[in-house]
C-alpha cells in the first residue's frame, strides 16, 4: 500500500506572463506546477504545517498577500493539500475556463471582512421579551420540569435573533453592498454575531468603502462592536472547487 | 427462556440500549472533524466577544488540534488495514 504522508500544500493560482520570472520570484520552499498559463503556487511541507492553528492560518495569509503583491492570483483557503504534481494540473485543466473568469472577476480588487456583534446588553434589550421575563420567573419558582421551560425560552430567543439579523442585513449589510463589486454572507459562529460579510472591493474603492463602514460604526456604536478587517486576498470570491 | 429472559430484562435492555446509542453519539461527535472545525470556529468567536482570553484560547486550540491529530492517526491506520486486507 502507498500512504499518503506528504502531499502538496497550496497557496494559491497565480497567471503566468514570464513563467522563469514568476520562479525566481517565489520563496525557496515554494515552486509552480504549471498548465499552459495557470499555475499553483506549492511546497511539500510536512504535515504537522497543515494543522489548522490560529499561528498556521496567520502563515498561510502572510504568504498569500506577499503572493498578491508580485502576482495576479487566485487565493486558496488554508488547508488546501494536493496529492502531487499531476493532481494539480489535472485540476487547473478541468477549471481553466472558471479560473480565467475568476482572475478577470478579482483583478485589481480586494476583499474586506467585516463581522458585526451585539453588546452585551443591547443583546439582552432587542432579543429579550416580556415572556422571556415571565419564563425567566417561572424557571426559578418551578421544581419540576425546568427544561421544558429553558427549551421554550430558547425557541424564542432563537427566533428574535433571527428576526433582528434580517433587519440589520437589511439595514447595514445591502447598503454597503452596494458599494462593493460583490459581497457574501459568511456562517455566524454564535448567538450575538449579527452577520459575518465579506465584500470584494476595487482597490482605488477602499478609502470610501471605509469611510462608509465609519460612519455606520459610529452609528452604532452604543449597540453593536465591529471586526474590520482587510485588505485581504479574496478568498471568498475564489470558487472553484474539486 | 430466551422469551422469558427478554421478557424480564426488557426495562433494563432498553436502558442498555439508550447508554449504547448515546455513547456511540459522544464517540462520533468526538472523532467528527467536522465538529472540531466548528469549535475552532466557536472558540474564535468566543475570543472575539471577550469571552475567554488569549491562554484559555490557546489551550482550547491545542486541545482540539491534539484530538485532530488522533483522527488523523485512527485514519491512517485504518487505510492501512484496508490495504492490508
Amino acid at each position: 500500500m502507498m500512504k499518503i504522508l506528504k502531499g502538496l500544500y497550496a497557496f494559491c493560482f497565480v497567471k503566468l506572463d514570464q513563467e522563469a520570472d514568476c520562479q525566481s520570484k517565489l520563496p525557496n520552499e515554494m515552486f509552480l506546477v504549471i498548465y499552459r498559463d495557470i499555475a499553483a503556487v506549492v511546497s511539500s511541507v510536512p504535515k504537522s504545517s497543515w494543522q489548522p492553528t490560529r499561528k498556521n492560518i496567520q502563515k498561510h495569509q502572510k504568504i498569500i498577500s506577499q503572493l498578491q503583491e508580485l502576482f495576479e492570483i487566485l487565493p486558496l483557503r488554508f488547508g488546501t493539500v494536493f496529492k502531487d504534481s499531476n493532481e494539480v494540473k489535472k485540476i487547473i485543466e478541468i477549471n481553466y475556463q472558471d479560473m480565467q473568469r475568476l482572475l478577470k472577476k478579482i483583478r485589481c480588487r480586494v476583499e474586506l471582512g467585516l463581522r458585526v456583534f451585539w453588546n452585551h446588553e443591547a443583546f439582552l434589550e432587542e432579543v429579550g421579551s416580556r415572556r422571556i421575563e415571565k419564563l425567566k420567573t417561572e424557571y426559578k419558582v418551578r421544581k419540576k420540569d425546568r427544561y421544558m421551560i429553558a427549551v421554550e425560552a430558547g425557541k424564542i430567543v432563537e427566533a428574535k435573533v433571527l428576526q433582528k439579523r434580517d433587519e440589520y442585513i437589511r439595514t447595514i449589510f445591502k447598503p454597503l453592498s452596494v458599494l462593493a463589486d460583490d459581497s457574501v454572507l459568511n456562517q455566524v459562529a454564535g448567538e450575538k454575531m449579527v452577520f459575518n460579510g465579506a465584500f470584494l472591493v476595487k482597490k482605488q474603492s477602499v478609502v470610501d468603502f471605509d469611510k462608509a463602514v465609519c460612519e455606520i460604526m459610529n452609528k452604532h456604536k452604543n449597540k453593536f462592536f465591529f471586526k474590520y478587517s482587510g485588505p485581504w486576498p479574496p478568498y471568498n470570491f475564489v470558487t472553484v472547487s474539486w | 427462556m430466551f422469551l422469558v429472559d427478554d421478557i424480564l430484562l426488557a426495562p433494563a435492555k432498553a436502558l442498555m440500549w439508550i447508554f449504547k446509542e448515546i455513547h456511540k453519539q459522544v464517540i462520533e461527535e468526538y472523532y467528527s472533524e467536522e465538529a472540531i472545525y466548528k469549535e475552532l470556529n466557536r472558540l474564535q468567536y468566543m475570543l472575539d466577544i471577550g469571552e475567554i482570553s488569549e491562554d484559555k484560547y490557546n489551550r482550547l486550540e491545542n486541545t482540539l488540534i491534539k484530538r485532530l491529530q488522533e483522527i488523523e492517526e485512527a485514519n491512517e491506520s485504518l487505510e492501512e488495514e484496508e490495504w492490508d486486507e
